[in-house]
């Protein structure tokens, strides 16, 4: 009895005499702290890969930022007219309560971004405080490659909200709520910061993680600071007073004279100036290839594109948004209605020269069903396509019944060039330069027979300052619709409104065949090729009217039903201007209890 | 001498007694100490003395004069005492008399009854034997019953005033050696009134015992000890294994179902592994978990489903702060003690218990006939411009008559149409001597349930040992075992982690409403992707496709020590270990989108099997003092003081696995058997931190004369959750109770029991993952989203909080409990109020770099009433009639939300993001505010100016609802939202959106009525619920093609019914007249809108009164049971669900299918249809 007695008596005291505190220590088992990530390469990298993870989070870029984001431009529209969650984004009367943007399941692009920017905020302290980051070795390109993609990120947050809260230290309680800050305050950092880090970044193929453009390299970040600069410097949508006036705004330049074109345009034009000398990048021979390249995921560093965003092959929907639309499976596509929800506007393809080569690749007046193509002038899918992006391209059949794999191209080398023909045109009123970089990017597209018309004596026409800016607004348009690009340029350019207007005007002209489109033929003809499956056009042209030869056409009055009533009524439904940003949406204004409020009316 | 006062002490008759004693003492001894003395009432058993070697006839008489007791002696007894030197200080008499008579020849008795003490010489165990003869033992045998002559086994027999006793064997019988005649015989018996029996005369006693009518004399457990229910000071209800068995069910939660008053017991789903939501007292908590906590046998578990209700001697569940607090950290939600069956001693017996049914699915939905179909679905592909896609699969509108009268596919029938069964046995050992005793049990379930490929199997063993070692020493040990395997479409997704939140179990049971009335092949070439995942793929290949399988495995295993260290001191110490291992296996097989669109490319439309395999590991060591301090207070006082300590240490961890690229012909079962066909993609072993748990606590318990009684508890736990300097948290809890029916001056004949019960204390609540005090990183969930890398470490997207610290439920209760009339009818009725306090809230902070925090923000209310009450109508020896009746009031009510002043919407997603916002949150409100817009009719033709050749043109100041359902859709016949926030332009927006439903019950109970004649009984439970609303979210779905094409419809919207469009010849009308003629008969709406809105008219009335179960069974004669070898059988048939009166139009009202939101109650979406269940079965005895 007493064995018992005195076993358990011991056993009780074994386990009662250790310490109370030091037995509710719980430490976390599978997890590390900032100390052991940061002094590991491997670990720090894993870290960086977390930032990227956030392009892809469901309701980031990948599922709302890419597809409804930039439109609707003088270029570009967002397909459907039915108003609803998804299409107000487009038409500037997005209200804070759209339910797209309800950040409450998957985060909104918003919150994402955020999460994102916090997750380099981490990074960036971490490898300072632990990681040793120098220009010649990999904590130093971990460290510029968080601190490049946080201004990427505030990029994006910027182009679609305009002013937000600065937030570049990690949460810490007394900052978990925050105000916005003037955009002048950002803009500011991150250009900064690129100038710091950029040379810790090695060029494109200069390093093993930079033989692909899936990763920070130098041209891009260089590159993406020129852009940001333009960004600064131009106009914008402003609230009247960031404090007190949140109804009232005006458009203008930034007060700030660190911001002013002289300052920021000369940052970007050595920036643009380096990208060009380092030959690290090129522009593709052939326009198309581009883009075929591109559907067929070829990453390769030192071609056109500085960065795309990495989307893994199963990941992402710039495909099903912007790519040609397929009704229906066939061998280019293992799934039914993907593509054709954001389109080129009905009057892009008549602001081409006819023989641009860059038109017919651009736009597309057909879909793919039951394996041919087809013209579909009704329902919801009606018009023109991005002919950009193609299914019929990619490598694979792509069996997904959403997301493609595509890469969305970030930034290619077309950009660069034509930045830096707008920068040295404005700050140096150097047109001989400005001129030069057109000539490059128009050679491109236009058949070598008629460069001595298209390129030599369209570029000698333009004598002045202002005819120069016009013809780089134009080009542009050519090069990089459908890029995402076009929105912000026209913000900063403060023609948003004016163009949308002009070309709402356009469209019922076109749809009349009147005015500047009274040479388009009232119908369009079209058949099937020999090979079955594509089809040819006759009427898209100006003068080619009549019926054409040849037999097996039908006919069909383009212009008048595609642009339909509807279409016109809801391209945009308030002055762009007054709305050039989203509102920040209810869910986040919710979740930051009050600090944050809407501006411009919202 | 010695002898004559021997054979006079014992051969007196009790009648004259003392009497005798008080000639006695003048005639026959020497030295009497004891005169006669006025015996006051305020005499107590209380000694205080000081003896420095002091002859014993002077200590005696110092404890006749403070107790008033008589001493009585023989003279050479006390010659033979050395002198007493001892030091007493307020000690009971029993224990002064123990500290004299030590080490001296002689030993003692007191009788209370006659205040007298007798000294007499302690027998030598030499001389034992003559002296038993002198003593004149008298052997008594005898059986006791019940009223109606059934044997009782394990009844106690005990000899008044003596520790000596036995035990009743199988057939009632007993022996016992009594000193004489005179001795009185006790019987006890659990659930049965005690009685005293003289022995007299008879050496053949035949005893039989009353049922206790009461419940207030049964014993409660209260943690860490029981107490008699009349003793209680808190709210305790309980149930016992008599209502647990006598309609079997799988769970013992549904058996609690309706019978507690206070207690909510929803069966959400059908499912045969349903999880059963459980909420005592509404809930205090937003964000986190309102189950209460299960404690089995002392041991903390997450669940206790997985016991069979057999084994289960009693639940009790714990209400008010004053029982809760004991257990301090957890006790917010209310807790359920469930105490398992032990061991009686006696012979062995088995007892074996089965039964075998059949269910069959409760109802179906009606939907649109063929040719209905067809026409709706032309007008709306007509509406929508399309109609060229509707006649590529079915032809034009004027070939579409040829299915005119043609019957659909009935698609609910091939999918939960089937005919479940159910088969469990029970088999149990018991037996045990006075030192040993167990209790042995193996039961096997087995439910093949209603859904396709749906079933359910659980194993049981237990085992439970008590060993009395001697010497107050008693060590018990107890085992089970439970293997759950749960199969089938119609499993929730739940790991089973620490962190994981609850779901629904599936939402494909409306693929088989808005499945196509026959399924055309080709449709799959024509139809949407999106379309065919989204309900338009064949059901039952859907079902094949979404196959999962989970085993659950646990073993407990729990030691005890017990050691009566003195008389008043008793010292407790348990250890306990718990293993919980949950592994889910799920098959996508080729037609599910998870297999299409997330998967690898190269594994695209190939089958994909997913493991999650969680493990658990839980040790517990407990140790309490039990002080019966009574013996220093005054005799009519009484005072126990428990002192405990208790440690809790839980280890978690979840391994996931996936395999992709599986070949495209492997089902499930091929799948799960060749898993390394396929390539692993994923595979991660997470390890969660450890959740600690030490806790001191301490319960006092006083009371004075029976009457007042008091309880109070303190207890401090420290939490691994928390950082240091919020670790600790302290839980006290006061509770008063007045047994009024005491008090001479209210004393009545009918009034058996009258107690008033007051009480108030907090409770906490650490409910939350652990790991949210400290920023760490770790692996990412894999996924295959980014070119450059398969994995990354994130720090997560829940921000770490240091400053967490415990949430706390202040509750306030006063309770009656009552019997009247001979304790026919008894019952009890309790108000309460519960405020919790710094929430421990899953707070959204979108946009700061993290989703969400745990924060310690707002504050929560529940008011209530509770009543429940007992009448046993008849009572007689062949006939009974019992009835049971309770009912709860709850009022929730969240007074502040921290900074959120105007409270928060949520959104159930039931439709992806498409509803939007469904419920909100506000201070001064219940969690449970349905938010929508208000239905308001339809478009009339009159409501607009005209058609203007390409739309229709609202009149100024009718409500435009074109944002909400599209433009298209306002038409005449388009729903109609009303104008809420009043805006000029009549636009419905969002800001129209308002609470529309209340998901809270005004009150829930139930009533059971029991009867009895000769062998049958009859049992039936009815539950209700009164008050609530549903959210009826399929009638939404079954009612509008939303933006989806090919769907059928519920028949609420058959033609006749719904606004039609389409003119018999096939066209879209848009003639105002000619729409108003065509839908003057017509009642609703226009089913056509581009998305899924929920407006009011989808809230329903979710009120209903069920008859849970009705049970009809006949107990054999036990002349027939004896001749089958058996002691008891009982046969009986049970009927579940049988009917259920709601006007609520769905499946079920006790639908709850969005329950991963916890602020979402009262969804129904594509839930697992319930069942109507017969059972037949038996209880046999050996």
């Amino acid at each position: 009895m007493k064995t018992i007695i005195y076993a358990f008596c011991s056993l009780v005291l074994l386990i009662a005499g250790s310490s109370c505190e030091k037995y509710l220590d719980a430490p976390s088992q599978s997890s590390f702290s900032d100390e052991i990530v940061f002094k590991n390469e491997k670990l720090t990298e894993n870290m960086i890969f977390n930032i990227y993870s956030y392009f892809a989070q469901t309701n980031s870029h990948r599922g709302r930022y890419q597809p409804l984001f930039g439109m609707n431009t003088d270029i570009e529209i967002f397909n459907p007219t039915e108003i609803d969650d998804r299409s107000v984004l487009s038409t500037y009367s997005a209200s804070a309560t759209n339910a797209q943007m309800s950040g409450t399941k998957d985060p909104n692009p918003w919150s994402s971004f955020y999460n994102a920017i916090e997750a380099a905020n981490i990074c960036i302290r971490g490898i300072k405080e632990y990681g040793n980051p120098q220009p010649d070795n990999n904590m130093g390109y971990f460290y510029a490659e968080a601190v490049a993609l946080r201004a990427v990120y505030y990029y994006d947050l910027l182009r679609a909200w305009g002013d937000i809260p600065a937030r570049f230290e990690p949460v810490q309680p007394s900052t978990i709520y925050m105000k916005k800050s003037d955009r002048d305050v950002i803009y500011k950092k991150l250009i900064a910061d690129l100038g710091e880090i950029e040379n810790y970044l090695p060029w494109p193929n200069g390093s093993t993680r930079t033989s692909t453009v899936e990763r920070m390299n130098r041209a891009f970040v260089k590159a993406f600071r020129a852009r940001l600069c333009l960004m600064a410097a131009g106009y914008a949508q402003r609230p009247a007073n960031l404090e007190t006036d949140h109804t009232g705004s005006v458009i203008r330049l930034s007060n700030d004279p660190e911001l002013q074109k002289n300052v920021l345009y000369k940052i970007a034009k050595e920036e643009l100036e380096d990208v060009i000398n380092s030959n690290s990048c090129k522009l593709e021979p052939n326009f198309v290839d581009i883009f075929i390249k591109n559907c067929q995921d070829v990453v390769k560093a030192g071609e056109e594109p500085l960065f795309e965003l990495p989307f893994a092959a199963g990941r992402g929907r710039m495909l099903q948004t912007f790519g040609v639309y397929h009704y229906d499976a066939s061998k280019y596509i293992a799934s039914t209605k993907k593509g054709g929800t954001n389109v080129p506007s009905p009057t892009f393809f008549y602001d081409f020269d006819p023989q641009d080569i860059r038109r017919d690749i651009t736009c597309v007046p057909y879909k793919w069903q039951k394996a041919k193509q087809v013209v579909n002038t009704d329902g919801d899918k009606a018009g023109w396509n991005w002919g950009k992006y193609r299914f019929e391209w990619m490598a694979k059949v792509r069996l997904v019944s959403g997301d493609d794999g595509l890469k969305q191209i970030y930034m290619r080398y077309g950009d660069v060039l034509l930045m830096y023909a707008e920068v040295v045109n404005e700050l140096d009123n150097d047109q001989t330069t400005a001129k030069k970089q057109l000539e490059l990017i128009r050679r491109r597209a236009f058949p070598q027979s008629l460069w001595p018309e298209k390129v030599t004596a369209y570029l000698n026409n333009l004598t002045s300052k202002e005819e120069i800016f016009n013809a780089i607004v134009d080009e542009r348009a050519f090069e990089l619709g459908g890029e995402m690009l076009r929105k912000q340029d026209l913000i900063r350019w403060n023609l948003l409104g004016a163009r949308l207007s002009l070309t709402k005007n356009r469209m019922q002209q076109l749809k009349s065949k009147s005015d500047r489109y009274s040479a388009v033929p009232d119908l369009v003809y079209y058949r099937l090729k020999s090979d079955g499956e594509s089809l040819e056009f006759y009427g898209f042209n100006p003068g080619e009217s009549g019926i054409p030869a040849g037999g097996n056409w039908s006919s069909i009055d383009w212009q008048n039903q595609v642009i339909t009533d509807k279409r016109i009524s809801t391209y945009f439904q308030n002055d762009p201007d007054k709305k050039q940003f989203w509102p920040i949406f209810q869910s986040d204004i919710d979740s930051q209890v009050g600090y944050l409020i809407n501006d411009y009316g919202y | 001498m010695y002898k004559k006062f021997n054979s006079l002490l014992y051969r007196s008759l009790p009648g004259i007694f003392s009497n005798f004693w008080l000639r006695m003492k003048l005639t026959l001894l020497l030295s009497i100490i004891a005169l006669l003395q006025a015996r006051a009432s305020s005499f107590a058993q209380i000694i205080t003395l000081e003896a420095q070697r002091q002859p014993a006839e002077i200590v005696f008489d110092q404890m006749r004069q403070q107790t008033g007791y008589d001493f009585l002696c023989s003279a050479d007894v006390l010659k033979s005492m050395k002198p007493i030197t001892m030091s007493a200080k307020r000690m009971q008499l029993r224990e002064a008399l123990t500290r004299c008579t030590e080490n001296q020849p002689v030993t003692f008795s007191i009788n209370d009854k006659n205040k007298t003490v007798v000294i007499k010489k302690r027998p030598e165990a030499a001389v034992s034997e003559p002296l038993n003869k002198q003593f004149n033992i008298v052997p008594v045998t005898g059986k006791v019953t019940d009223e109606k002559g059934a044997p009782l086994q394990g009844v106690s027999v005990k000899i008044k005033n003596t520790t000596e006793g036995v035990v009743t064997a199988q057939d009632g019988s007993f022996r016992i050696n009594v000193e004489n005649s005179n001795a009185v015989l006790i019987f006890t018996y659990v659930g049965f009134d005690s009685r005293e029996v003289s022995v007299g005369n008879n050496k053949e006693l035949t005893v039989q015992l009353k049922e206790a009518m009461m419940l207030l004399d049964e014993v409660v457990a209260i943690g860490y000890g029981t107490i008699k229910r009349r003793d209680a000071t808190g709210a305790v209800s309980s149930v016992n294994n008599k209502d647990l068995i006598a309609a079997p069910v799988s769970s013992p939660l549904e058996a609690m179902a309706g019978r507690l008053a206070g207690v909510k017991i929803t069966v959400p789903e059908g499912n045969p592994d349903a999880e059963v939501i459980i909420r005592v007292r509404g809930g205090g908590s937003i964000t986190s978990d309102n189950s209460p906590l299960f404690i089995v046998d002392g041991f903390p578990v997450n669940s206790i489903s997985d016991i069979p209700a057999n084994d289960i001697e009693s639940i009790d569940v714990l209400k008010d702060a004053s029982s809760t607090a004991i257990y301090g950290s957890r006790g917010a939600n209310g807790i359920v003690l469930v105490t398992t069956k032990s061991g009686k001693q006696g012979k062995l017996t088995a007892s074996y218990n089965t039964y075998a049914g059949f269910r069959n699915v409760l109802g179906k939905m009606e939907v649109l006939k063929p040719y209905d179909y067809l026409k709706w679905q032309y007008e709306l592909h007509s509406l929508r411009n399309i109609s060229s896609q509707f006649t590529d699969v079915f032809g034009e509108f004027l070939t579409l008559d040829q299915y005119n009268g043609a019957a659909g596919a009935d698609w609910q029938e091939q999918v939960f149409g089937r005919t479940g069964n159910v088969f469990n046995h029970n088999l149990a050992l018991s037996g045990g001597s006075e030192k040993m005793k167990f209790n042995f049990s193996y039961s096997h379930l087995k439910d093949k349930a209603i859904l396709q490929s749906s079933g359910f199997k659980r194993d049981n063993l237990s085992l439970k040992l008590n060993y009395d070692a001697g010497k107050d020493i008693n060590i018990d040990f107890s085992g089970r075992i439970s293997r759950t395997r749960a199969e089938g479409d119609g499993l929730s997704g739940e790991s089973g982690g620490p962190d994981d939140l609850p779901s629904n179990s599936f939402g494909r049971i409306k693929h088989s409403v808005i499945q196509m009335p026959f399924f055309i092949k080709s449709i799959n070439e024509n139809i949407d992707q999106d379309e065919l995942e989204n309900g338009l793929t064949d059901p039952i290949t859907a079902i094949n496709d979404n196959y999962k399988e989970r085993l659950r495995n646990n073993y407990n295993l729990n030691g005890s020590f017990s050691w009566g260290i003195t008389k008043w001191l008793k010292l407790r110490t348990e250890f306990g270990l718990d293993e919980y291992r949950n592994q889910l296996e799920s098959y996508y097989g080729v037609t599910t989108s998870e297999s299409k669109s997330n998967a690898l490319p190269a594994n695209i439309g190939k089958p994909i099997v997913e493991n999650t395999d969680v493990f658990t590991r839980t040790f517990r060591n407990t140790n309490t003092l039990n002080f019966r301090l009574g013996h220093l207070l005054p005799d009519d006082q009484s005072l126990t003081v428990l002192l405990g300590q208790e440690m809790i240490n839980a280890v978690s961890d979840k391994e996931t696995n996936r395999t992709e690229g599986l070949p495209d012909f492997f089902n499930a079962q091929m799948a799960f058997r060749f898993l390394g066909e396929g390539s692993p993609v994923q595979h991660n072993q997470f390890y969660y931190p450890d959740n600690k748990l030490m806790s001191f606590f301490s319960r006092v318990s006083y009371d004075y004369h029976g009457k007042y009684l008091f309880t109070g508890t303190l207890r401090a736990d420290g939490s691994s959750k928390f950082t240091s300097g919020n670790k600790w948290g302290y839980f006290p809890s006061a509770a008063l109770a007045w047994r009024i029916s005491d008090e001479s001056f209210i004393k009545r004949d009918w009034l058996n029991e009258l107690k008033m019960r007051l009480s108030y204390g907090i409770s906490g609540n650490n409910n939350i993952p652990a790991g949210q005090t400290l920023k760490t990183f770790g692996v990412a969930e894999q996924k295959p989203w980014l070119s450059i890398t398969n994995t990354w470490w994130t720090a997560g997207t829940t921000l770490n909080n240091p400053d967490l610290k415990w949430e706390s439920t202040h509750s306030l209760n006063l309770g009656i409990d009552f019997a009247v009339f001979n304790r026919r009818l008894s019952g009890t009725a309790d108000v309460y109020k519960n405020n919790a306090k710094d929430l421990l809230m899953e707070f959204t902070i979108m946009g700061s770099g993290y989703n969400t925090q745990y924060q310690n923000i707002g504050e929560t209310q529940n008011k209530g009433l509770e009543l429940s009450l007992n009448y046993a109508a008849v009572k007689k020896q062949d006939y009974g009639l019992d009835l049971g009746f309770n009912i709860g009031f709850n009022r929730n009510k969240v007074m502040n939300l921290g900074p959120l002043t105007s409270g928060y919407t949520k959104s159930t997603n039931w439709q992806n993001t498409e509803v939007g916002a469904d419920y909100i949150i506000m201070p001064g409100q219940a969690v449970g505010k349905m938010y929508g817009f208000v239905t308001d009719g339809r478009y009339e033709v009159t409501d607009f100016d005209g058609f203007d050749g390409s739309k229709w043109i609202l009149k100024a100041g009718v409500a435009d609802a074109t944002e909400v359902t599209g433009a298209d859709a306002v038409r005449p016949g388009g729903i109609k939202f009303r104008n809420v926030d009043g805006d000029a332009a009549g636009k419905i927006s969002e800001s129209d959106k308002t609470v529309i439903g209340n998901a809270n019950p005004l009150h829930t109970g139930g009533f059971n009525i029991a009867g009895r004649i000769k062998g049958f009984d009859l049992m039936t439970n009815f539950t209700w619920s009164f008050g609530n609303d549903i959210y009826n979210a399929d009638k939404i779905e079954f009612t509008s093609p939303t933006k989806y094409q090919f769907r059928n419809m519920s028949n609420i919207m058959a033609e006749g019914k719904r606004w039609t469009n389409l003119s018999p010849a096939g066209q879209i009308v848009n003639d105002p007249a000619q729409l108003a003629e065509m839908n003057k008969s017509t009642t609703l709406w226009s089913p056509y809108m581009k998305k899924s809105v929920f407006h009011s008219w989808a809230v329903e009335d979710g009120s209903f009164l069920r008859l849970a179960t009705v049970s009809l069974g006949y107990t054999l004669p036990k002349i027939l049971a004896k001749k089958i070898y058996t002691s008891n059988v009982r046969l009986y048939v049970t009927g579940y669900n049988l009917f259920c009166v709601t006007n609520y139009t769905g499946f079920d009202p006790e639908a709850d299918t969005r329950r991963n939101n916890r602020v979402t109650p009262g969804v129904d979406y594509s839930a697992y249809p319930k069942s109507r269940q017969f059972v037949m079965g038996a209880n046999i005895s050996l």
